[in-house]
């Protein structure tokens, strides 16, 4: 019993998609399971928004589901995932609903602020950039670059994928990864030194 | 405030940080940064920013029920209703008496449902059709699951 | 047979009643709520009288904390007003207008200190609600629920 369970787990990538096209749910429970954090974060790196990578990440698996038979074998499962999820993310209908709420956020940057500098003066450098402090001061000033930067930048971070890599996802230019990844690195540093 | 590096830029310490130097560049690099007190500290704050959010990313999903959430992208996918107690489980307490006041909501609801077919249908909650003001803007949003119509207006 | 006249009349009483209830119903009394709602970045707080909206409000606002600070129902004619007091010198006025299919017409003004701040004029699903929101109140603001049923 056992085993076939983790039998089942290590099916092979072709062979998943295989009984994803035949609409087999408990395949479907798999790449849902396989695949649901590395989407979320994605989608909260780029929308940084809870409920709405919640929604888009459900959606993107729903439209596997819809367009599995549209996928070709000889690309790659992850990336198709990780492309649907960023398109979704980026939706400009959604957008118009997350700058509301955005918007609706009470500015608690500059207490942030203080707080981390007082934790900076207190601890010593190796640790100064780390803990909860730190990450929601970073946090704070994500949130202030622009989308297509982030998007960038998320998958850089997150996905580890190289500028090469990042570029053909994106359909942009590899000089452009670069300047992108150049122009987050250097407001996030500047925000941490002043 | 802080030393500078004389010698290398932040596209270097960068492409260092996301191991894209050649491999001549990225010996040069390495020995530097052993002796450069300065590089050292960009290397460590790029680190620390990556940590920072790739952390914080995890700890907001992380609270996403995955049990919920299978079942209710299972539910969609395969075109079934969705399961509403699963939904529901997390606004339920552990507490008997609120369970069945819970299930007691779901057979309101359920009632209402069968009396008035238009209730769930489409359509937004309110057509708003007009709005008068001289407050610096109005905001109509509509939320996605049920249509509920919602105005914003910013009093100046 | 005085018997059988007493179940007459008593039938003939409770369809009066029965007509009369139809009549007003037909007549336009709309069941009208209102319920003031305080949303606020403070402590996680969802007010029990508010559950059935909150997940609604939560879909589009980052609100911590949504109190109940006021609720009032209302049983309204055809343009009767029905009015509220809020903090901050402000009235809210709700009149239903026109009651259309399964729609009920509302206007709702919010005024303050006197003066008209804010007209809408909505039609409302039938036994559905609207929000409506704005006002800055204590560190937070103030949002208005209003439900309407013929
Ligand atoms: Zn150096």
């Amino acid at each position: 019993m056992n085993n076939s369970a983790v039998h089942r787990d290590n099916i092979e990538e072709a062979e998943l998609v295989e009984r994803l096209k035949r609409g087999q749910e408990w395949a479907f429970a798999i790449l849902v399971k396989k695949y649901r954090m590395q989407l979320l974060k994605i989608a909260y790196g780029i929308t940084l928004d809870r409920e709405e990578s919640c929604e888009i990440v459900q959606d993107v698996f729903v439209s596997v589901h819809k367009n599995i038979k549209n996928f070709r074998q000889e690309a790659s499962l992850k990336g198709w995932l990780r492309k649907i999820t960023v398109n979704h993310s980026l939706n400009w209908k959604r957008k118009f609903k997350r700058r509301f709420r955005w918007s609706h956020t009470p500015l608690e940057q500059e207490d942030e602020k203080m707080q981390y500098t007082v934790q900076k003066e207190k601890k010593n450098p190796e640790t100064a950039y780390q803990g909860k402090e730190f990450e929601k001061f970073v946090m704070g000033r994500i949130k202030k670059l622009p989308e297509k930067v982030r998007v960038v930048f998320v998958l850089n971070t997150f996905e580890g994928l190289s500028y090469d890599e990042i570029a053909q996802s994106l359909g942009i230019k590899k000089g452009t990864v670069k300047s992108r990844l150049h122009t987050a690195r250097k407001s996030l540093l500047e925000s941490i030194r002043s | 405030m802080e030393k500078k590096c004389s010698q290398y830029n932040l596209e270097t310490i960068s492409a260092f940080v996301d191991k894209e130097l050649g491999p001549k560049q990225l010996d040069k690099f390495a020995c530097h940064v052993e002796t450069c007190e300065a590089c050292r500290l960009v290397v460590d704050q790029l680190q620390g920013i990556k940590e920072a959010f790739k952390s914080a990313a995890e700890d907001e999903m992380k609270s996403i029920d995955s049990q919920v959430f299978l079942s209710s992208v299972t539910a969609k996918s395969f075109n079934r209703k969705p399961a509403i107690f699963e939904k529901l489980k997390e606004y339920l307490s552990p507490k008997p008496i609120l369970k069945i006041a819970t299930i007691a909501v779901i057979l309101g609801f359920s009632l209402m449902y069968f009396r008035q077919p238009g209730i769930n249908g489409i359509g937004p909650s309110a057509i708003v059709n007009s709005v008068d003001t001289n407050m610096s803007s109005v905001m109509i949003i509509e939320t996605i699951e049920t249509k509920h119509t919602i105005i914003w207006f910013t009093e100046t | 047979m005085l018997r059988s006249a007493n179940t007459i009349t008593l039938a003939i009483f409770f369809f009066t009643i029965c007509f009369l209830t139809q009549a007003a119903m037909a007549g336009g009394n709309v069941n009208t709520g209102v319920r003031v709602i305080h949303a606020s970045s403070g402590p996680q707080f969802i007010d029990p009288g508010l559950r059935d909206i909150v997940p609604e409000l939560k879909s589009v606002f980052r609100y911590t904390s949504y109190r109940l600070i006021k609720q009032k129902s209302m049983n309204l004619n055809r343009n009767q007003q029905g009015k509220v007091n809020l903090p901050g010198n402000r009235t809210l006025v709700v009149t239903p207008t026109k009651i259309k299919g399964k729609r009920i017409q509302y206007s709702i003004n919010i005024n303050k200190a006197g003066q008209r701040i804010f007209n809408t004029q909505v039609s409302l699903k039938n036994n559905s609600s609207i929000t409506i929101g704005g006002p800055k109140f204590k560190k937070g603001y103030l949002l208005f629920n209003i439900s309407g049923r013929k």
